[in-house]
């Protein structure tokens, strides 16, 4: 038995305070749950990346190649060639400690090298003693160190900790941004073959039909006609979706987990109420069947790859704009890297919405508007009938999903649909709402079920904001519109604020929407009684 | 059975006692809990915060198990999760002996042994939330699973059903 005083039993151990944080170790058998499984090799194999093997963190011997130190600096130096904004991030930290407290993961696990800064400095250190002059002669006394197995294994244990959310940008002077560090630095562990299955499956799937889950064509057809059926078996509302038209006014796109799975599938068939509500000429394409792109996740290649089907279909179809759904780093990726990657188009039109009128003039560029943007203006136009009282059993509160809050800065557009739809909407604490939002914690590849205990360690301070105000305001319902959260929300729901649901914006829409010729509606898009279980008891 | 503490020695107790459970985490760590004073930036530091005080007063006075219990869940919960053994989740409850030990003015053995006997009581019931949300995390797992295949499985069995009574067999 041990002899330890109660002193020395609380002692946490998590290495770097008490060793030098440089001296990495992981172990990786003890700390199960905290980490994603490898990258199968079917989907590497497919893509063509590097090093396709069976492998597992636990293993002593990744199976790398003999010359991988060579290869991650010679892929190192390469970016930072070509990427300018790798080099500033590199050199400029003052390490001022800004974004130190500001990372989900951070405060929920303790672990001082969840620190933004910290994670940074586990990449900088080889940048400097590889290609900085001081840190080539001096090396750990300026900060470098050599890249060794156990600096790879703790690259690989913190940043696939990190769900480039960019929180902790938005603190720092120097506006590092610490989601493009993560970046390079799965990049890079690309090259050698160190990644995660739930990137690069969805990866490969996304590049063989267009989604994340491997849907074909016929599938993604008939799934969602079977949302449709349910639908008009639940609610009584025909629906008629339109796919594969050629020369509809608007492409839509969406997030496959949106038509696949529950809570999604509700905000999916809220789309679809809305357009069939107001006429809308759109189809959505079965091959640019994903919003998501986890190419994000993988490398810039990649990305630049799974995004290019959203223009070309748009060109195939012969669309003149497009619309996307409530999808989060689809965001990231149409904001800040689709226009320069694979556009700017010369196919498309400026989108006008034909319902009001209005010109976004802010997707001038991309030819790609929100759909929040989209339904806030159909509703300030006074283009659509709500009753918001058929949301009443709902006190629902906001989630601002990291990429569309922090990268598209869409803060109103769904607040301002909420409160129309609503009667009952509560804002969550100021310092975890807006652009200082906290992340889901299973965002860029990291919602999967055998990272859980990270996922929901690192889901606490959203967590708490969430439980602050379910006991404050009696909110039993958090909307967001991003369909990874609507995936990754329920869990942290369930384990730090029990009672509350998850939902999207339009799925909320649907349910206060007033369909021509519609019959009286009891029941909303969950198949559910529009009144609380408390008021039906009391009718009765 | 209430025990002679009084209000001045429980204020010292209870810092004390958060001083020594924040500084079981990593030096940089227990720097940020204890000088990070909003509730929502820093949930770790707050739960201690506010919830060492009712649990002390539990101990001394005896009182509501339901309170003292979700007071306890507030921590654990926590501490469920993060890189610590399942002793060291619950230990913060065992270092109250030292800290009463410590800064209480009544040091007789009669006294030390009824606070002692309190706190084990207190321990327990730490170790039944600590084990209760351990359950949690694996059930929370096991749905997530669950539900994911639970749809697919759904759609083609209803699929299936269609075609075999579908218009070209019947």
């Amino acid at each position: 038995m041990s002899e330890k005083s109660p002193q020395e039993l609380i002692q946490i151990d998590l290495n770097p305070p008490r060793k030098k944080w440089m001296d990495p170790s992981v172990d990786f058998e003890s700390r199960r749950g905290t980490w994603s499984y490898p990258g199968g090799v079917k989907s590497i194999e497919y893509m063509g990346f590097a090093n396709p093997r069976e492998w597992s963190p636990t293993d002593e011997d990744w199976k790398l190649p003999e010359n991988w130190q060579q290869i991650i600096h010679d892929g190192f130096k390469e970016r930072l060639g070509k990427y300018r904004s790798l080099r500033v991030f590199m050199e400029t930290c003052v390490r001022c400690g800004a974004c130190a407290d500001k990372c989900h993961f951070f405060i929920g696990s303790g672990d001082p090298k969840n620190m933004p800064v910290l994670r940074s400095e586990l990449l900088r250190s080889i940048y400097r003693n590889d290609f900085t002059l001081a840190g080539k002669i001096l090396g750990a006394f300026a900060g470098g160190r050599k890249l060794t197995l156990d600096v790879l294994k703790e690259w690989f244990y913190y940043f696939f900790q990190c769900t480039e959310c960019r929180r902790c940008s938005v603190y720092c002077p120097y506006g590092i941004d610490t989601a493009e560090v993560t970046m390079m630095a799965r990049e890079l562990m690309m090259l050698v073959g160190v990644n995660i299955n739930w990137i690069c499956e969805p990866v490969a799937n996304c590049h063989r039909t267009g989604n994340h889950l491997g849907i074909q064509p016929h599938t993604f057809k008939d799934n969602i006609e079977f949302l449709c059926e349910e639908l008009e078996d639940d609610l009584g509302i025909t629906v008629n979706p339109v796919i594969n038209k050629k020369g509809a006014e608007v492409l839509f796109i969406i997030p496959s987990a949106d038509y696949f799975a529950d809570p999604g599938t509700y905000t999916f068939i809220g789309y679809l109420m809305l357009f069939q509500q107001i006429g809308l000429d759109y189809t959505m394409s079965a091959y640019a069947s994903e919003g998501g792109n986890f190419g994000l996740f993988t490398s810039h290649d990649t990305i630049k790859k799974l995004n290019y089907k959203i223009y070309h279909e748009a060109k195939r179809l012969g669309v003149k704009w497009i619309i996307g759904g409530e999808c989060g780093h689809m965001w990231r990726v149409m904001h800040q890297y689709m226009d320069t990657m694979n556009g700017p188009t010369d196919f498309l039109e400026v989108p006008r919405s034909p319902i009001t009128g209005t010109v976004f003039e802010n997707a001038r560029s991309t030819k790609m508007v929100h759909i929040c943007e989209f339904t806030a203006d159909l509703i300030r136009n006074k283009k659509i009938k709500l009753d918001p009282s058929r949301n009443d059993k709902y006190r629902v509160t906001f989630h601002d999903s990291c990429n569309p809050s922090r990268a598209l800065g869409l803060f109103e557009e769904p607040r301002y649909i909420l409160k129309n739809v609503c009667n009952n909407f509560f804002e969550m604490p100021e310092n975890t709402i807006r652009e200082h939002t906290f992340c889901c914690a299973g965002g860029a590849g990291l919602g999967n079920d055998e990272n859980m205990e990270m996922r929901l360690r690192g889901g606490l301070p959203r967590g708490n904001a969430l439980k602050h105000v379910r006991d404050a305001h009696d909110v039993n319902l958090m909307s967001c519109i991003c369909a990874i959260d609507r995936a990754t929300l329920p869990p942290l729901a369930e384990y730090w604020a029990p009672g509350v649901e998850i939902s999207g914006v339009h799925e909320l829409v649907a349910n206060a929407l007033v369909m021509d010729g519609e019959t009286e509606r009891t029941k909303n898009l969950r198949g559910e009684s529009l009144k609380a279980e408390t008021e039906e008891t009391t009718d009765v | 059975m209430s025990l002679n503490l009084s209000r001045d020695e429980r204020t010292k107790m209870v810092a004390r006692w958060f001083d020594l459970i924040v500084d079981g985490y990593p030096a940089e760590t227990a720097r940020f809990l204890r000088e990070q004073s909003d509730p929502f930036a820093n949930p770790v530091g707050a739960g201690l915060r506010e919830e060492l005080a009712p649990i002390l007063d539990w101990i001394v006075d005896g009182g509501d198990g339901a309170a003292v219990e979700s007071a306890l869940d507030r921590i654990v919960r926590i501490r469920a999760l993060q890189d610590m053994s399942p002793s060291q989740a619950v230990s913060f409850v065992l270092i109250l002996k030292d800290v009463h030990e410590e800064i209480a003015a009544d040091t007789t053995a009669g006294a030390k042994g009824k606070f002692d006997s309190r706190v084990d009581g207190a321990l327990l019931i730490a170790f039944d939330v600590f084990s209760r949300c351990r359950q949690q995390v694996y059930d929370i797992r096991v749905k997530e699973v669950r539900n994911r295949s639970l749809k697919v499985m759904e759609r083609l069995n209803s699929w299936r059903e269609e075609r075999a009574g579908g218009p070209s067999t019947t």
